[in-house]
C-alpha cells in the first residue's frame, strides 16, 4: 500500500446513513481506524479516507459519516449529493431505524435522479442477539424488493461491536460501484422527472 | 561561480530561467505582502545574478534589462513596503514588455506551475486574517496533548476527559481545515490572480462565502471558551469541567450566528466548484492545494480526507456534531452541576441546528417555487390578449399568475408540497399527460413542453379551499373546482400511476385543505376578533358527527359510483346534484373526501383529521405550538439564570477570560494605565456580585409578560428569585 499508488487512485466518496444510534459512527471507526478502543469510543471521525486493496484493485475510500444529522432533513441531501455508493445502516434491535431505510433509499433515487445505484444496507448490531426484532428475512425481503429494479443493491448484516463483516460491507460496496461503473451506471437513463415527495 | 555546463550550473540556470521568464509575469492587481514579497524578490534576484554570471551570452536585451530592474529594485530600496512596491513595479515592467505574446492555455498552466513551486519555496503569501495568526501556534501539529490526570481512577471519569478531549481535538482539527481554507485556498487564489493574472475566473467569494465569518466563531469558541478551560485544568491540575465551558455552548447561537450565511449558501458554492472543475487550470491548482495542505494536519492523520468538496461540507457538518460530543459528554458526567449545564449546552446547540435546518428548508422551498414561477405559462391568459388585441394586452398584462407573490390569506410564502405526473381527462373524454401540482393554498393543473420543461396551465388555479376530492378507483381521482356560490366551477379527472401515489394525493390534498382551513379560522379570528370563528374553531378541534348528509347520502345506494356514472355522460343532471351535495358538505368542512358509498358511512365513526397540521409558519399560531414556544421561553429564562451565576461564582464578567494568563497580562498592563478607574470598576462589580441573583429574577421576570404568565412559569419564577437553587430542568 505505498502511498504514490495510493495518490493516484481517484478517491470513492461512500456515505452512511441511517437514523439516530444505529451505529453508523461505530461503524466506520471500525473500518477507519481497525481497532478497539478500548477505554474510549470517540464519537465522531470528521472524515477520513482509507486505501486499500479490493480483489487486486487499489480503491481509496473517502467515507463521510452523517451522525448528528438525522433530525436534520433539510441538510441531508447535502450529504448525499458528494456520494458515490451509499452504505444505508439500521440497527437490528430497533423497528423505527428499519422502517426509515425504505424512505432513505427513495431519496437517494431522488437526490441522485438515478432509478439504480449503488447501495449497501447494513443491520448492524447483530452481537444483541436477545434484543433483535428484525429479522434477517425481513431486511432482506426489503432488499430484494430493490434489487428488481437497482441490481446494485444489496444487504448483509455486521456487527461493529465485534467487528464482524465490518470490512466486507465496505468492500462490498466498492464492488458494486465497480460494477455499476462497468455497466455505464453513470450513463443509464435518467430517472424520469416525475417526483414526488 | 560554477563551471558552465556543470550539473549545478545547469540546474540553477534551469530553475533561473523558469523564474524570470518574462511571458511568466504580469501585472499585479493588489499590493502584496511586503514580507513576501521580499522574500520573492530576493529568490528571483539571486537566481538572476547567477544567471548573468553563468550565461554571459544573455541575448535579449529588453528581458535583462527589466530584470536588472528587478535586481536594482531590491538592493536601492530600505523599507520592506518599498520593496514591495519595487517587486511590483518591475513584475509590471516585465510584463509589459511581453504583453504582445498571446499566451495559450498551456502557457497558462505551465506559469501556474511556477508560482506554485514558488509558494512551495518561498512559503505561502500572506493572508491578512489576523485572528488566524493569532492562533496558529494552537494549530500547529502536537501543539496540545492530551491532559493527562493521573489522579483520576474511576473509569467514568477517564472517559468523560477523553470525550472532552475528543470535542477539543476535533474542535482543533475543524480549524486547521478552515485554516487550509483561508491560507492555501483563498490566499493564493488572490495572489494569483493579482500577481499573474491566474485563475482570474474564480471567484473565492462565490466559492467559500462567508468562511472568515465561520473561522472567527470557531475562533471564539475556541480561544475564549474551550482553551481557557484546558488551561484551568493544567493549571489546577485537575480534570477540565464541562461548566468551565457551558458559556460557549449556552451563547452558541450568539456565536455561531455569522457562521449561518455559509451554511446557506454551502449548495451554491458547491454548484459553482463542480462549474471550475472544468477548468484545467484550476484543478491543477486544487491538486497543488490539496497537497500542500497536508502540513497542516498531524503527520499521523494523513488518511485526512482533504478533498475541496469535503472541506466545503465540514464547517457546516461540524455545527451538527456539537450535539452528539455535548451529550456524549453527559453520558460519562457524574456531578449534578456539571450535568445540568450539559443539558443547557445542548439544548442551545439543538435549538441552532433546528434554526438552521428551518432557514434551509425555507430557502429550499424558495428556490423550488422559484424554479417553478420561471417555467409556469398562463397559456389560455395568452390566447384571450392576443384575441383582443394589443391595446388590451397591455392593459390585462399584469393580471397573471404570481406564485412567488405572498399567500392572500395570511402573507406567507406559499410552498409546493407535492408534484406528480399524470393522466388527465379532458371535456370531451380524451385523455391526455399532465402534471399536478400542490402548494400550501392552490392547485394547478399543467402540461409539461419543451426542452425547458416549460409549464403550460391547462385550467384556472383552483383555491385549495374551494377544491373537492373524490375518489373513482384506486388510482383514479376527480378533483371538482367550486365556486363561491358552491358551484361546480371546473371538473378534472385524474388517473395516477399507482394506488399508493394516489393514497399520497389524497392524504397530502386533506392535509393541504386542513391547514388552509384552519389558517383561514385563525386569521378571521385575529383580524375580526370576531366571537363566531372562535367557536368554529372550537368545533373543528372536536369535530362532531355528521348525520344529516351521511344518512343523505347513504340513501342512494343505487348511484355506488355517483361520479364515475357521471363521466359516462348522458346523466348530466345526476352528476350535479350529487357532486354538488358532496361538495357542499365538504365546504362546510364536514366531509372531505368520499369515494363510495362505504366510506361515507365510515365518516359517521371517523373522525375528522385534526386541522392545524403540516405548514411551518402556520405550527407557531396554533396551540400545540404555543407549548412549544412556552418552553423554548424557558429554556432562554434558564440560560439566563445559569450565565447570571456563573458570572457571580467568578465575580468579574470577564472571569472567563481572564483566567488565560496573556489576557491577564493585558489586563494587568491596562489597569497600571488606568489604575482609578479601574479601581473603581472592581467596586463596582463586587457589588454587582452580591446582587446578580436578584438581577438575574429581575432579567428573567423582564422576559416574561405580565399577562402570559402561566402557573408554571410562576413556580419557574419563583425557583428563580428563590435562594439561587435550580429549578428542575
Amino acid at each position: 500500500m505505498s502511498k504514490s499508488v495510493s495518490k493516484s487512485v481517484k478517491p470513492i466518496k461512500i456515505v452512511v446513513i441511517g437514523s439516530g444510534g444505529v451505529g453508523k459512527s461505530a461503524l466506520t471507526l471500525q473500518f477507519s481506524k481497525s481497532k478497539f478502543f478500548l477505554d474510549y469510543d470517540p464519537t465522531i471521525e470528521d472524515s477520513f479516507s482509507k486505501s486499500c486493496y479490493i480483489d487486486n484493485e487499489m480503491a481509496r475510500l473517502d467515507i463521510l459519516d452523517t451522525a448528528g444529522q438525522e433530525e436534520f432533513t433539510s441538510m441531508r441531501e447535502q450529504y448525499m449529493r458528494l456520494g458515490q455508493a451509499f452504505l444505508v445502516v439500521f440497527s437490528v434491535t430497533d423497528r423505527k431505524g428499519f422502517e426509515e431505510v425504505d424512505s432513505l433509499i427513495q431519496l437517494i433515487y431522488r437526490v441522485k435522479d438515478r432509478e439504480a445505484f449503488p447501495i449497501m444496507v447494513a443491520g448492524n448490531k447483530i452481537d444483541l442477539q436477545n434484543d433483535r426484532c428484525i429479522d434477517q428475512s425481513l431486511a432482506q425481503e426489503l432488499v430484494q424488493r430493490h434489487q428488481e429494479f437497482n441490481p446494485y443493491c444489496a444487504y448483509i448484516e455486521t456487527s461493529a461491536k465485534t467487528r464482524l463483516n465490518v470490512d466486507l460491507v465496505f468492500h462490498d460496496l466498492v464492488r458494486l460501484l465497480r460494477l455499476y461503473n462497468a455497466k455505464g451506471g453513470s450513463k443509464q437513463a435518467k430517472k424520469s422527472k416525475c417526483s414526488l415527495l | 561561480m560554477f563551471p558552465p555546463n556543470s550539473d549545478s550550473w545547469r540546474r540553477l540556470h534551469h530553475r533561473a530561467d523558469r523564474f524570470v521568464r518574462p511571458s511568466r509575469v504580469s501585472v499585479p492587481v493588489r499590493s502584496l505582502d511586503p514580507d513576501w514579497c521580499e522574500a520573492a524578490a530576493g529568490t528571483a534576484s539571486q537566481r538572476f545574478s547567477s544567471v548573468l554570471a553563468a550565461d554571459s551570452g544573455w541575448q535579449q536585451q529588453g528581458r535583462s534589462s527589466s530584470l536588472e530592474n528587478l535586481a536594482f529594485g531590491r538592493d536601492s530600496r530600505g523599507s520592506k513596503e518599498d520593496k514591495a512596491d519595487a517587486f511590483l513595479r518591475n513584475l509590471r515592467a516585465a510584463h509589459l514588455f511581453q504583453s504582445s505574446q498571446a499566451a495559450t492555455s498551456q502557457d497558462n498552466r505551465d506559469k501556474l506551475h511556477d508560482y506554485l513551486s514558488q509558494c512551495d519555496e518561498c512559503g505561502l503569501p500572506r493572508h491578512n486574517n489576523e485572528l488566524l495568526s493569532e492562533i496558529s501556534a494552537d494549530l500547529a501539529p502536537g501543539a496540545w496533548a492530551q491532559p493527562s490526570d493521573r489522579t483520576l481512577t474511576a473509569g467514568k471519569a477517564v472517559r468523560q476527559q477523553a470525550a472532552i478531549w475528543e470535542l477539543c481535538q476535533t474542535e482543533l482539527n475543524i480549524l486547521r481545515h478552515l485554516k487550509t481554507i483561508i491560507e492555501i485556498y483563498i490566499a493564493v487564489i488572490h495572489y494569483l490572480q493579482s500577481s499573474a493574472s491566474l485563475l482570474l475566473d474564480v471567484d473565492t467569494d462565490r466559492l467559500f462565502p462567508d468562511v472568515a465569518a465561520v473561522f472567527s466563531s470557531h475562533c471564539v469558541l475556541w480561544t475564549r471558551h474551550l482553551r481557557p478551560a484546558l488551561e484551568l485544568a493544567a493549571t489546577s491540575e485537575g480534570p477540565v469541567r464541562p461548566r468551565d465551558f457551558a458559556e460557549g455552548f449556552i451563547r452558541f447561537g450568539e456565536i455561531f450566528e455569522p457562521a449561518l450565511a455559509f451554511c446557506l449558501r454551502i449548495t451554491e458554492s458547491k454548484d459553482y466548484l463542480r462549474q471550475l472543475e472544468k477548468n484545467e487550470a484550476f484543478n491543477d491548482f486544487v491538486k497543488w492545494a490539496q497537497k500542500s495542505s497536508a502540513k497542516n494536519y498531524n503527520s499521523n492523520d494523513c488518511s485526512m480526507d482533504l478533498q475541496l468538496k469535503s472541506l466545503l461540507t465540514m464547517p457546516f457538518q461540524r455545527l451538527t456534531k456539537y450535539g452528539l460530543l455535548l451529550q456524549e459528554i453527559q453520558r460519562h458526567t457524574e456531578d449534578g452541576e456539571d450535568r445540568e449545564a450539559l443539558e443547557l449546552m445542548i439544548g442551545s446547540v439543538s435549538k441552532f441546528c433546528n434554526k438552521m435546518n428551518s432557514l434551509y428548508q425555507d430557502k429550499a422551498d424558495e428556490e423550488e417555487l422559484r424554479g417553478i414561477a420561471d417555467r409556469l405559462e398562463d397559456a389560455k391568459t395568452n390566447e384571450q390578449l392576443d384575441a383582443l388585441g394589443e391595446e388590451c394586452s397591455s392593459q390585462l398584462s399584469k393580471f397573471r399568475l404570481n406564485l412567488r407573490s405572498a399567500m392572500p390569506h395570511n402573507g406567507q410564502p406559499r410552498r409546493k408540497l407535492m408534484e406528480a405526473d399524470v393522466r388527465l381527462k379532458d371535456e370531451r373524454g380524451k385523455w391526455t399527460d399532465a402534471r399536478l401540482l400542490l402548494f400550501t393554498d392552490l392547485m394547478l393543473v399543467t402540461k409539461v413542453y419543451g426542452k425547458r420543461q416549460l409549464l403550460r396551465l391547462l385550467r384556472t388555479p383552483v383555491r385549495l379551499d374551494k377544491l373537492e376530492v373524490c375518489r373513482l378507483d384506486c388510482t383514479s381521482l376527480v378533483l371538482a373546482a367550486l365556486t363561491d356560490f358552491k358551484s361546480l366551477d371546473g371538473l378534472h379527472c385524474v388517473t395516477l400511476p399507482e394506488q399508493r401515489l394516489c393514497d399520497d394525493w389524497l392524504e397530502r390534498i386533506r392535509q393541504a385543505q386542513a391547514a388552509l382551513q384552519s389558517q383561514l379560522s385563525l386569521e378571521a379570528y385575529s383580524v375580526a376578533s370576531h366571537p363566531k370563528p372562535v367557536r368554529w374553531l372550537s368545533e373543528s378541534q372536536s369535530p362532531p358527527p355528521q348525520p344529516r348528509h351521511s344518512q343523505q347520502l347513504q340513501q342512494r345506494p343505487q348511484q355506488h359510483h355517483p361520479i364515475a356514472t357521471s363521466s359516462s355522460g348522458g346523466s348530466g343532471r345526476v352528476r350535479a346534484t350529487t357532486l354538488l351535495e358532496v361538495a357542499t358538505a365538504a365546504s362546510a368542512g364536514k366531509i372531505h373526501a368520499a369515494h363510495s358509498s362505504s366510506e361515507l358511512d365510515a365518516i359517521e365513526r371517523e373522525p375528522l383529521p385534526q386541522p392545524p397540521s403540516p405548514g411551518r409558519e402556520q405550527q407557531q399560531l396554533s396551540g400545540k405550538s404555543q407549548q412549544f414556544r412556552m418552553s423554548e421561553h424557558r429554556h432562554t429564562v434558564l440560560q439566563q439564570w445559569y450565565l447570571s451565576q456563573h458570572h457571580r461564582e467568578h465575580s468579574a464578567p470577564s472571569s472567563v477570560l481572564s483566567r488565560s494568563p496573556l489576557r491577564q497580562k493585558k489586563q494587568q498592563q491596562k489597569q497600571q494605565k488606568q489604575p482609578r478607574e479601574q479601581q473603581q470598576q472592581r467596586s463596582n462589580s463586587a457589588e454587582e456580585a452580591g446582587t446578580s441573583s436578584a438581577t438575574s429574577a429581575a432579567a428573567a421576570a423582564a422576559l416574561i409578560p405580565a399577562r402570559e404568565l402561566t402557573p408554571e412559569r410562576r413556580r419557574l419564577m419563583s425557583y428563580i428569585s428563590s435562594s439561587g437553587q435550580a429549578p428542575e430542568v
